[in-house]
């Protein structure tokens, strides 16, 4: 019966023993496999981020136009595709829950690579302007030289690059502007300026586009959403860890059970042999053959077995034992031998060491059987228990040991590790007791060399080597080891013992140090490596390429074998201060080269220190900035100079003028200006091209240069207007010697390409301080001294004089008394009838404005209406007389049948002056006038400039009811098509042909003609300046019945306009009469 | 300091330790590490006219590589004598490109095959199809099996394609030569043409190795290309047909330039056969200005110098 039972229950355990082994064995191919996919997602999401962030880098690179082709993008795109590829199937293959996050990041991605497909379009087409403006430009400023148009221009080019190399909405404003002048200009060659708008146009539009498209750019968030798949990612396998923690919880479980289980089995077992006698003997003869003490005691603790090794162990028990003996008279006995006093009551059960004073040691174990005897167990320890104590030392070494230790089972598996390997690797013992080691695998250390190592030290062998391992927050590190096995006596391994150090901080460096070196070879820029000395330890090729020195030349040497002798020794200065204080400097350096050609460059220099704080090098990286500073130059050369001549232009003059002020007034000089027209140059640039013109500006620039000392300035202002400051002259003569030879070198004769050219110079001077205080002043007395010079006869200087002040001063007065003159009403308005010779009556008058002058009396309009133009008085002033004819209009119509209008010119000025719709609307609802009593008088210019904007006003201007008139008819241009397009009702024939009807058939013919043109477009002709009978009898002939002229009377009053009217009809025997009248 | 080196370098290293001088244009390197087996049997495959349905047309059908990997004709004739409603871009060098197409629609040269081979009026053919008649040919049922594990499939046999096609690159031309340091590699007429070629603007968007070919750009960014030549039909959408996106209109992909003057005609529509007029065509609607005649000869002699060698190229 219990046969089959106790075969049934020795096979539970073995088959527990069988799954569980099954269990553990899936359980490490799913971990190994699990770390296998983890390394491999973690390095994809690695290098998904690395080929980001350089995509992102390039595109910087690109939009600041520093990387000119897209190779590297197109690679990057690449890679990252095939990136994501790759771990899209990861994930389908081993874990789906990260999917939602991958594809919302290659959605992110694939957008980003779409703006930058855009990018890459768009700063093509900024490259492309940027490329092709210079060429454009330069081809305009050729041929244009110094007008006005190159000068824009050039101010205009210049704002632009200063806008694309430095952009903020201020310089773009101004480029703006600048592109706005040109459109309205013109030039011979209107393709190439065309071009030039175009394309800076274009370059604007591209600039912002690409700002706009970078950001855009730089708004999609890849670097975000990659973190958060790494953080997906590692919340995974975190997951799948606690998944295997959790299974090996089972599995122990499972392994504590079926070891209890064959505990339980084993004492059956023995239980039932006990009953039998064989099992008996079976035990005698198994208990002798052991190699430790052995008795038996019964329920009645009386000794009922022991073996020779018993008896051994106890040489002063050798009378006592012997069958019955009580255990309580054995351990009396021994006793006495005990080296140390008991500890307390002896449990049974326990076990104890015990040193007997024999020297021996003995492990003792008692233990209750199952039938209440008590089995004791001696063991000898005594050689143990020595080493024991060695061994004790010797964990104590292990155990402070700075370095990592790990001891493993034959198979590997960690039987004890210390606290510095817990240290570093972030584990607890207990938590890698019974792992492998491989727990602290990262992927970095290939199957070779772990089958290297096992074969090394399988064979008996120290291994050495590094490791690259996982901490357990999943920082990598480096370790050294050294692994050897550990003998039993026998020779035999038992154990493996592993001796690791952190070498981190060592790869690391080591890393960098080869990373830096890597750089240091390749960048394009200089790296020069000096000890704390300042000797040269090390120069890359990039030194070598800029400087021109090569690596043997220069080591050993000082840096200052460089220096330019640009700068003093208060810069070095500086430059030891910063990097005292800071460890840094920074900055811009000018240096030679071994050719000596000495160029700037921009310098960084870091000082380096060890780790006691004291400066063991310094390490300086610059990079040849010769190019950029010589854009900026030219850039800063271009705004000042001229580009012809490379004399200062008109911006440096001023600067120049104004610094020479300065100091004649600090030091009390004496300075002279110099205003130089060059005669006859418009026939040279006429007849002979622009070309050999503009040779002969540069001939002319040469020869001034070499007129003067080289202190003082000579600038070109444009055309062929030269100046010239003189700082400091002694004695006003000379400045006049100066201008002397000034005009015999320049009528000297010039040759250019073959041409033999003879022109002169006009030469203006004035003198600081006696000509002008400030810098205004003297140029424009300097201006109007060079053309009273021109107007004497040419070839001669004039100094400015008293009389050209007086003329200066009388305009100057004028301009006083005009705005003087309104605020105090000594303005008034004449009227000159406007009579209709069939009706023989006046229809209307035109409004004439007079000044009279407290002092210079009455003033006629030709004397200070272009000066009010000027001043822009004639906005005020025009609206003045409009209100005023319109009030006075009002009272001589008032009761009249029909009607007498008014006539009232209007300037072009008061166009851009607030002469507006509404103001003349409230002018008219103030007087009370009717509006089409009023009309306006413009002239033809007004329609030629600016069309759709003057139609647009004159249009509104109609809408309010008033006539249009156009004055001086026939003495514009020869266009009539505007007659169409203008609301206008009324012609004005000017005098100037009336005068000549009589007479000159020509004038007749146009008169005729107006006069048929006006019918044929349905206005009204209007004769002005009529004074004779023939000329009427002329016009009467063509049909022209308004008449205007002091035939029939001279401008007149309001008032004697007014009782003109009041008494009716006006014939033409009455005309002496009316113009007695007009008179009074 | 020393993280600011790293930074500052942390871009791709130049393929060689030699110094290419630098210029927006890049050298080709020779293509490297391809595998042998693939490659031979993509070769096979790129001139077996088994891919179409009736048997009569291959990939070198239309991309006849001798002559420079393109058919030199305005579109390329199908299966049936059918006539294809673009020009056929050269085979060469195609791997450096950002995408496959005219419209970029295909990103990887392997997704490229299936393409003509489907298309009515190129190969007019399905991959059961192709499948079930190569299947049939022992010899090369055999070389798939030692060249992929998987042995012949629809994939493998566009991966052999598309590694064949890796290998069709053009190295070693005189401008390469150039750009690797020798002075005398081009002649002055050359080099003043390349001088041109980038103060005009060309080499804003032809750059990079394959002198083009890495980036889209709008045809007609300075005057309206498409009203000029009129007849506007799907296929001059460009991008549009791909995207969808307005932005995208009349956007295709910047041709490669490297072996420009053996595959004429120009232009997705073949608009123009004469090189000099294709590049006069280029500055009035990309460039938006005129080159005179003798710089556009220039331009050309620059051009010559782009093409390099590859076995399969006639010289």
């Amino acid at each position: 019966m219990k046969a089959p039972r106790l075969q049934w229950m020795s096979l539970l355990p073995l088959m527990l023993l069988l799954i569980t082994m099954g269990l553990a064995g899936y359980w490490a191919v799913e971990r190994t496999r699990e770390l296998q996919v983890q390394e491999v997602t973690n390095d994809i999401l690695h290098r998904i981020k690395q080929h980001d962030t350089a995509m992102d880098k390039d595109v910087l690179r690109i939009t600041s136009l520093q990387l000119t082709h897209y190779d590297t993008l197109v690679e990057a795109v690449h890679s990252l595709r095939a990136l994501q590829e790759q771990l899209a199937k990861l994930q389908d293959g081993h874990y789906a829950g990260a999917g939602a996050d991958l594809a919302g990041y290659v959605a992110l991605s694939e957008r980003k690579i779409r703006e930058l497909e855009r990018l890459k379009a768009a700063s093509a087409g900024l490259n492309n302007t940027l490329q092709y403006l210079p060429t454009v430009v330069a081809q305009l400023l050729r041929r244009e030289r110094d007008s006005a148009l190159a000068q824009r221009v050039s101010v205009m080019f210049s704002n632009l690059l200063a806008y694309n190399l430095l952009p903020d909405p201020a310089s773009r404003t101004r480029v703006t502007k600048a592109i706005g002048f040109l459109r309205s200009e013109t030039s011979p060659d209107n393709a190439v300026l065309q071009n030039i708008i175009i394309h800076s146009d274009a370059n604007l539009r591209a600039r912002d586009n690409v700002y706009e498209l970078l950001r855009r750019f730089q708004d999609i968030p890849t670097a975000d959403a990659i973190a958060q798949l790494q953080l997906a990612h590692s919340h995974h396998f975190e997951k799948q860890t606690e998944r295997s923690d959790r299974l090996s919880f089972v599995l122990f479980i499972v392994t504590a059970l079926t070891l209890g289980s064959l505990a339980y089995t084993m004492r059956r077992l023995a239980t039932a042999r006990a009953n039998t006698e064989s099992a008996w003997r079976q035990l005698h003869d198994a208990v002798e053959s052991i190699s430790e003490g052995f008795a038996l005691f019964d329920a009645q603790r009386r000794l009922v077995l022991w073996n020779q090794p018993y008896k051994r162990f106890h040489p002063e028990l050798s009378q006592l034992v012997n069958h019955g003996v009580t255990l309580d008279e054995i351990n009396a006995a021994t006793l006495a031998h005990h080296v140390d006093p008991p500890q307390g009551n002896a449990e049974i059960g326990g076990a104890r060491i015990i040193r007997y004073t024999t020297g021996h040691t003995y492990l003792i174990s008692e233990s209750r059987t199952s039938d209440g005897g008590i089995a004791c167990v001696h063991v000898d320890i005594t050689e143990r228990q020595q080493m024991e104590e060695k061994l004790r030392e010797m964990v104590q070494a292990v155990e402070q040991s700075p370095a990592s230790v790990i001891i493993t089972d034959l198979k590997g598996c960690i039987e004890y590790v210390n606290p510095k390997f817990e240290e570093v690797s972030g584990y607890h013992a207990e938590e890698v007791i019974g792992q492998n080691p491989r727990v602290l695998k990262s992927g970095e250390t290939s199957t070779e060399e772990y089958a290297v190592l096992w074969a090394t030290i399988a064979a008996g062998q120290e291994w050495h080597g590094e490791f690259h391992n996982r901490r357990k927050n999943g920082e990598l590190y480096w370790e050294a080891a050294t692994i050897s096995g550990i003998r039993d006596v026998e020779g035999n391994i038992v154990r493996y013992l592993a001796v690791k150090e952190d070498i981190s901080e060592r790869k690391h460096a080591e890393e960098q140090l080869r990373l830096a070196a890597k750089v240091f070879e390749k960048t394009t820029e200089a790296v020069i490596v000096t000890d704390a000395e300042n000797r040269i330890k090390a120069v890359n090729p990039g030194f070598t390429q800029i400087t021109g020195y090569s690596v043997q030349e220069v080591i050993g040497r000082n840096p200052g074998l460089l220096a330019s002798g640009r700068h003093d020794a208060h810069f070095y200065r500086k430059m030891r201060e910063s990097l005292a204080a800071t460890d840094s400097w920074e900055g811009e350096i000018w240096n030679r080269r071994k050719n000596g050609e000495i160029y700037p460059e921009w310098l960084s220099i870091a000082a380096i220190r060890n780790d006691e704080g004291e400066i063991i090098e310094y390490i300086g990286v610059f990079s040849d900035i010769t190019r950029r500073k010589e854009a900026e130059r030219k850039i800063q050369w271009q705004a000042n100079y001229d580009s012809l001549t490379e004399l200062p232009n008109r911006s440096l003059f001023l600067d120049r003028l104004s610094n020479a002020l300065n100091t004649g007034q600090r030091e009390g000089w004496l300075c002279a200006l110099m205003f130089i027209d060059l005669d006859r140059f418009k026939v040279v640039n006429d007849t002979l091209g622009h070309t050999v013109g503009d040779k002969l500006l540069q001939q002319v620039g040469h020869r001034l240069l070499e007129s003067v000392r080289s202190n003082d300035t000579v600038a070109r202002l444009g055309g062929d207007e030269f100046t010239i400051i003189l700082q400091n002259v002694a004695r006003e003569d000379n400045a006049a010697e100066v201008a002397a030879k000034i005009i015999e070198r320049l009528s000297e004769p010039f040759y250019v390409d073959e041409h033999e050219i003879h022109i002169g110079a006009s030469i203006g001077i004035t003198f600081y301080p006696r000509d002008g205080e400030d810098a205004t002043t003297l140029i424009r007395n300097a201006d109007l001294s060079m053309y009273q010079a021109k107007e004497a006869g040419r070839n001669r200087y004039h100094f400015y004089t008293q009389e050209l002040n007086a003329r200066l001063q009388s305009r100057m007065d004028l301009e006083r008394d005009l705005r003087h003159a309104l605020a105090h009403a000594e303005f008034f308005l004449e009227y000159q009838p406007i009579v209709s010779s069939s009706a023989d009556r006046v229809v209307s008058a035109e409004a004439l404005v007079r000044w009279n002058h407290p002092v210079h009396g009455r003033r006629e309009p030709g004397s200070f209406v272009p000066i009010a133009e000027e001043l822009g008085l004639i906005g005020p002033l025009g609206e003045w007389v409009l209100r005023t004819a319109c009030q006075e209009c009002a009272q001589w119509t008032l009761g009249v049948d029909p009607p007498v209008g008014v006539s009232v010119n209007v300037s072009s000025r008061q166009f851009k002056l607030g002469l507006t719709p509404e103001v003349i609307s409230d002018i008219l609802d103030a007087s009370g006038l009717p509006p089409h009593l009023l009309t306006l008088e413009i002239t033809e210019s007004l329609l030629l400039e600016e069309t759709e904007e003057a139609l647009a006003w004159l249009d509104a201007i109609k809408a309010t009811g008033v006539r249009l008139s156009i004055d001086d008819f026939g003495t514009g241009y020869s266009s009539l098509s505007y007659l169409k397009r203008f609301p206008v009702d009324m012609l004005k024939i000017d005098k100037s042909f009336i005068s000549g009807v009589a007479v000159n058939p020509d004038d007749a013919s146009l008169v005729e003609a107006i006069v048929e043109l006006a019918e044929n477009f349905k206005l009204k002709a209007v004769a002005e300046g009529v004074e004779s009978q023939e000329q009427l009898a002329f016009l009467r002939q063509k049909h022209c019945d308004l008449i205007q002229g002091f035939y029939y009377s001279r401008p007149l009053t309001a008032e004697a306009l007014r009782v003109l009217i009041a008494n009716g009809g006006l014939g033409s025997g009455q005309k002496r009469q009316r113009q007695e009248l007009g008179g009074a | 300091m020393l993280a600011a080196l790293l930074i500052g370098t942390a871009q791709s290293a130049p393929v060689s330790a030699s110094s290419w001088r630098d210029e927006p244009i890049r050298p080709i390197v020779a293509s490297s590490a391809l595998d042998a087996s693939r490659v031979a049997l993509g070769e096979r495959l790129f001139h077996d006219p088994r891919l179409s349905s009736d048997d009569t047309i291959s990939c070198a059908s239309c991309h006849w590589l001798p002559e420079g990997g393109s058919d030199r004709r305005p579109s390329s004739i199908g299966i049936k004598g059918a006539v294809g409603n673009i020009n056929s871009p050269t085979v060469f060098n195609s791997s450096l490109s950002v995408a496959q197409f005219w419209d970029g629609r295909a990103r990887t040269l392997e997704s490229q095959v299936s393409e003509p081979l489907h298309n009515p009026i190129e190969m007019g053919a399905t991959w059961d199809q192709v499948l079930e008649k190569l299947r049939a040919d022992a010899a090369l049922v055999e070389q798939f099996q030692r060249a992929y594990p998987e042995g012949m499939t629809a994939s493998t046999i566009a991966d052999a394609i598309a590694t064949f096609e890796r290998s069709l690159t053009t190295p070693d031309s005189p401008f390469d030569r150039w750009l690797a340091g020798d002075d005398d590699a081009l002649t002055p007429e050359a080099k003043e043409g390349y001088r041109l070629f980038k103060a005009y603007g060309c080499a804003a968007c032809h750059q990079g190795a394959n002198v083009g070919g890495n980036m889209f750009e709008k045809l007609g960014t300075m005057g309206d290309y498409f009203a000029d030549r009129g007849g506007v039909t799907k296929m001059d959408y460009g991008r549009y047909n791909v995207t969808g996106d307005e932005a995208d209109r009349f956007v295709f992909k910047v041709p490669s330039l490297r072996l420009v003057t053996l595959t004429p005609p120009y232009f997705h529509d073949a608009s123009q056969e004469d090189l000099g007029e294709a590049i006069t065509t280029m500055a009035r609607y990309q460039l938006g200005r005129t080159i005179d005649d003798a710089e556009v000869e220039l331009i050309i002699r620059f051009l010559e110098s782009l093409v390099g060698r590859h076995e399969m190229l006639a010289q």
